[in-house]
């Protein structure tokens, strides 16, 4: 290879332009990459940069002769409703996270494992919230809660927004987990059987502990989505306010520093909490 | 003991006449209760909006209607609000199109270029999530902003009509691409990491030309995910509200979304019109979806 | 390795069939592997001898037929009910667990106290023990399969099936391995059932090998037994190679048949021949012919042929030659001689053999497989045989 590169080289020299042509050609995914990386960073970078601002009134711009404060950070919770709000949508994600990833997990086994009547309608069930419009299933939801579900004493808040989070979370779930199924080879779960290791054991002792890296990835998403979620939850919330939504309520009156430092945090909490799996998974590989 | 796990080589064959009966059964146990939630939660309240959708009002008392099955709604919301539909799947397209040409170098860098640093990049990917969807969409309102710095830099060029980004259709694509964007690239990604190297280093070999080989092997190898993909941003993006109303102006950018949530929320006895506008808005996109899919076919997506 | 108990019997495979929709797997299959021996399943991919190691597995059902284990019915219960322990093709050991814990898990399903114990037993067995607390993934193709291996007979099972174990190897790794199965099985004295394509393999292998093809055992024997003497065309040319040709018994000479091959009259032992009489498929191993410049005199058989092809690959030399019929056959030649023979493409050659080595198969129906070396597959020309078929390969 190197020889071929070589005796090239000494027949035909390239120019210095063509060779940062070929340069950049090489390059050039890897460049565009940094750059929409960069572009996804800007509006967290802008967050962060506006965590630090001695506003007067309303935090939109740069308040001219104040310096950075530190005082927004010292206390996240200073402003009304931020971290009421924050508590809200962490108790929502989890509870939506739990019951979605395990109703979906037991889907995506049934879909994949047994061939049934029903099989391809639970396919389809499963597969088409994915391909609705949130403000379709927040309408729906919003329309079967007032004019059905507020008979039998469900009101518009905590709860219904926990069950709109299910259903989207739901088919997410199921999505993640049926592909980490899939992908298992067969051969594992014969060998474990072979190994006389009965119906059960095969489960807990194989397939789980291969299929679990799905299921955290799965979970993992769920409560993403329904952390960050704000379409459908402004249409169930009823007088309920979860993050996003207080964010969005509060910005013609002007957002409060405050939810820029919950904002970014959020962000560092999850990056490091990514990492450290990461690390740790890495750490137990002994060398 | 019978099958709680199938034996994978024959997942559709009864394990044996004693195990059949309990077999059966299983699937169906472990399919209820998530078939039920979307039972319940789903498909019951898609009809119910669809019985809304059907409502005629009482005259002379806005804001009550009584049980029919009345298409006028329908025909409204097709004509009074049709510029609306047009803006969203136009918004929603264009949108896609640039989330596809961003998402594109990205994804293939990821799989064939990152090495070690493809566990970071998917990080950087995800991340931004956590800070919330609303938050950075404001954040690009003061960016985009007439005083902030891509509105000047783009005045003092004179490469701008009109002068302003905000309140304009520019910024509410703009809003559309970027909150969409990892929904482009994580399927994109998913299928070229599935493609040997050898693969493409072979189309090298043979057609020695960078863009052949991308253009004939690579690309086809990737449509999954890029089918995948375009479905994962289209459909939110042409359905969103948050980018028109956070960036867009009050007339000239209002999506279908838009209609919807002040239909619902500040029209009294809007819901009518809203449940209609939300059937058409879905059965265009489901339409799209079937077309699109038919025509780039894939099996994948179920 | 004093513990591993002996196996208690012969298996046995009472008249199996297994049907996947209407194509038979494996069709009305009959044989017994005696206990503690080395048997192998040699045949061509599709043939049927996996969904047999399967089934010996319990990881498919036969739809009809019984297995069973000295007197004991295995047929019906669960893989996990059986002292039947398998290496899988490609190993499959559990990529979340330690090497150790891989070992141990039949042990521990059986709920042995020292399993643990056990599983470093077996990894010394193998020759791994260093390597108990990695995982899988970090190790090569080889250790991995060593590990298969000890992971299946730390059980001590009355049968070990081995599946293709050493497909994913290189050839240098391959045959080491095969000296390390033999020493293995010696050493624990149970019965191995091999499973392979590669005829190779099994014959330096396996104390019995049983041809398979179409789901049906063609023939079963010592490995020496069925290359010398092959029952079919089939065997004949999966079992190394062999130079074949359609003809017809004319008569009788002594102990031997005369058959008309070609145009060429050639003897056959009677006791070496499938068929005594009508249409007769001729063989002769190719390494059982030399080959002349002159006719020779005072051998056996011989036969006027064009040399084709001449390769010297060191301990011999391969010829390909076109005999009278048009079939091509293979001849190879010991580099013995100081001055060997010159020859090239095109001369007019003369082979012999000592008719002692000839054998018959039957003609009709005769199946025969891709040889590895000769790819001319040659007609016979109709006049010779009863039907035409193809000839040697």
């Amino acid at each position: 290879m190197s020889a071929v590169t070589q005796s090239r080289g000494s027949a035909y020299k390239p120019s210095t332009g063509k060779r940062i042509q070929a340069w950049l050609a090489d390059r050039f995914a890897m460049i565009a990459a940094v750059l929409v990386l960069l572009y996804l960073f800007v509006p967290v970078a802008y967050t962060f940069a506006f965590s630090f601002n001695n506003y007067k009134k309303s935090n939109i711009t740069w308040n001219p002769e104040g310096s950075p404060t530190l005082k927004h950070w010292k206390n996240p919770c200073g402003a009304p409703g931020v971290c009421d709000s924050l508590v809200k949508s962490l108790e929502i994600g989890a509870i939506a996270t739990l019951v979605a990833t395990i109703l979906g997990t037991l889907v995506a086994f049934a879909l994949v494992r047994y061939k049934f009547v029903g099989r391809g309608a639970g396919n389809v069930l499963t597969f088409v919230p994915m391909a609705t419009p949130e403000i379709v299933m927040g309408a729906s939801l919003l329309t079967i809660f007032v004019q059905g579900f507020s008979r039998v004493g469900l009101q518009l808040g905590f709860w219904t927004i926990v069950i709109a989070h299910i259903v989207f979370c739901l088919s997410f779930v199921v999505v993640t987990v049926k592909a980490r199924v899939q992908s298992m080879d067969p051969r594992l779960e014969e060998a474990a059987q072979d190994l006389y290791a009965g119906p059960t054991a095969t489960f807990w002792k194989v397939t789980f502990p291969l299929v679990l890296p799905g299921i955290v990835g799965a979970a993992m998403l769920s409560f993403s989505l329904s952390f960050d979620d704000f379409i459908i939850t402004n249409f169930v919330s009823g007088s309920e306010t979860t993050f996003p939504k207080f964010v969005y309520v509060s910005y013609l009156r002007g957002i409060p520093a405050q939810a820029n430092v919950v904002g970014f945090s959020m962000f560092v909490i999850a990056v490091s909490l990514v990492i450290l799996a990461q690390v740790i998974g890495n750490a137990r590989k002994p060398k | 003991m019978s099958a709680v796990v199938h034996g994978p080589g024959a997942p559709a064959a009864p394990a044996g006449p004693d195990t059949a009966t309990r077999a059966k059964f299983l699937p169906y146990l472990l399919l209820l209760p998530g078939a039920l939630w979307l039972l319940i939660f789903f498909v019951i309240p898609l009809v119910q909006l669809f019985t809304v959708s059907l409502q005629s009002q009482f005259p002379g008392y806005p804001g009550y209607y009584y049980r029919d099955v009345n298409f006028k709604n329908y025909w409204a919301a097709l004509t009074e609000f049709a510029p609306h539909f047009g803006r969203s799947l136009l918004f929603a397209g264009i949108a896609t199109f640039f989330a596809f040409a961003l998402s594109y170098p990205l994804a293939y860098a990821m799989a064939f270029k990152a090495g070690r640093w493809r566990g970071l990049m998917m990080i950087c990917i995800i991340a931004p999530f956590f800070t919330s969807f609303i938050l950075r969409t404001i954040a690009w309102r003061q960016i985009l902003a007439d005083e902030g710095p891509v509105a000047k830099v783009l005045n003092t060029l004179h490469v701008l009509p009109g002068g302003h980004i905000t309140e304009t259709w520019m910024a509410v694509v703009a809003g559309l691409t970027y909150n969409f964007l990892p929904f482009m690239v994580l399927p994109i990604y998913a299928s070229l990491e599935r493609v040997d190297p050898r693969v493409i280093e072979a189309g090298g070999d043979l057609y020695a030309n960078g863009f052949t080989t991308f253009r004939t092997v690579t690309l086809p190898m990737s449509m999954p995910g890029v089918l995948a993909g375009t479905l994962l941003t289209f459909i939110p993006a042409a359905g969103d509200y948050v980018n028109a109303e956070l960036l867009g102006s009050d007339r000239s950018t209002k999506m279908v979304g838009n209609v919807i949530e002040s239909q619902f929320f500040k029209v009294p006895g809007g819901y009518p019109t809203a449940a209609a506008l939300s059937f058409t808005l879905m059965a265009l996109i489901l339409a799209m979806v079937f077309v699109y899919v038919r025509r780039f076919g894939t099996d994948e997506l179920v | 390795m004093s513990g591993f108990r002996q196996a208690q019997g012969d298996l046995r495979l009472e008249s199996v069939t297994k049907a996947f929709g209407d194509f038979k797997a494996v069709d009305d299959l009959s044989l017994t592997v005696p206990r503690g021996s080395f048997f192998a399943l040699l045949g061509p991919s599709g043939c049927g001898k996996t969904t047999t190691l399967r089934m010996v597995a319990g990881l498919e059902q036969p739809t009809s037929g019984r297995i069973l284990i000295g007197d004991t019915d295995l047929t019906g219960s669960r893989p996990y009910e059986r002292p039947v322990n398998t290496v899988f093709q490609s190993y499959a050991l559990f990529p979340h667990l330690t090497i150790r814990d891989n070992v141990a898990f039949g042990p521990k399903r059986r709920g042995h106290k020292d399993a643990a114990t056990l599983a470093d037993e077996a990894l010394v067995l193998v020759q791994l023990p260093h390597l108990a607390g990695r995982k899988p993934t970090q190790l090569s193709g080889g250790q991995q399969q060593r590990v298969a291996v000890a992971r299946a007979l730390v059980n001590r099972p009355e049968v070990l099936l081995l599946d293709e174990p050493l497909g994913a190897l290189d050839l240098k790794l391959r045959r080491q391995m095969q000296v390390e199965l033999k020493r293995i099985q010696t050493e624990v004295g149970l019965t191995f059932i091999h499973v392979t394509h590669d005829q190779e393999e099994a014959m330096t292998m396996a104390d019995t090998v049983a041809v398979m093809n179409h789901g049906r055992i063609e023939q079963m024997g010592a490995p020496a037994r069925l290359y010398d003497l092959p029952s079919t065309a089939f065997v004949a040319n999966f079992v190394g190679q062999s130079n074949l040709g359609v003809g017809t018994i004319s008569g009788t000479d002594g102990d031997f048949l005369v058959a008309d091959v070609g145009g060429s009259r050639v003897k056959i032992p009677r006791s070496r021949s499938r068929v005594q009489q009508g249409p007769v498929m001729f063989g002769v191993r190719p390494e059982k012919v030399r080959i002349h410049r002159d006719r020779p005199t005072g051998v056996g058989s011989d036969m006027q042929a064009t040399v084709r092809d001449v390769s010297f690959t060191g301990v011999a030399t391969q010829y390909l030659v076109t005999v009278a019929s048009g079939a091509t056959w293979s001849v190879y030649e010991q580099n013995l001689d100081v001055e060997p023979i010159d020859l090239h493409p095109g001369d007019q050659v003369w082979l012999s053999w000592d008719p002692g080595h000839a054998f018959g198969v039957p003609a009709e129906g005769a199946e025969v497989p891709d040889g590895p070396v000769l790819a001319d597959v040659t007609i016979t020309e109709p006049h010779v045989g009863a039907a035409p078929i193809q000839d040697a390969p």
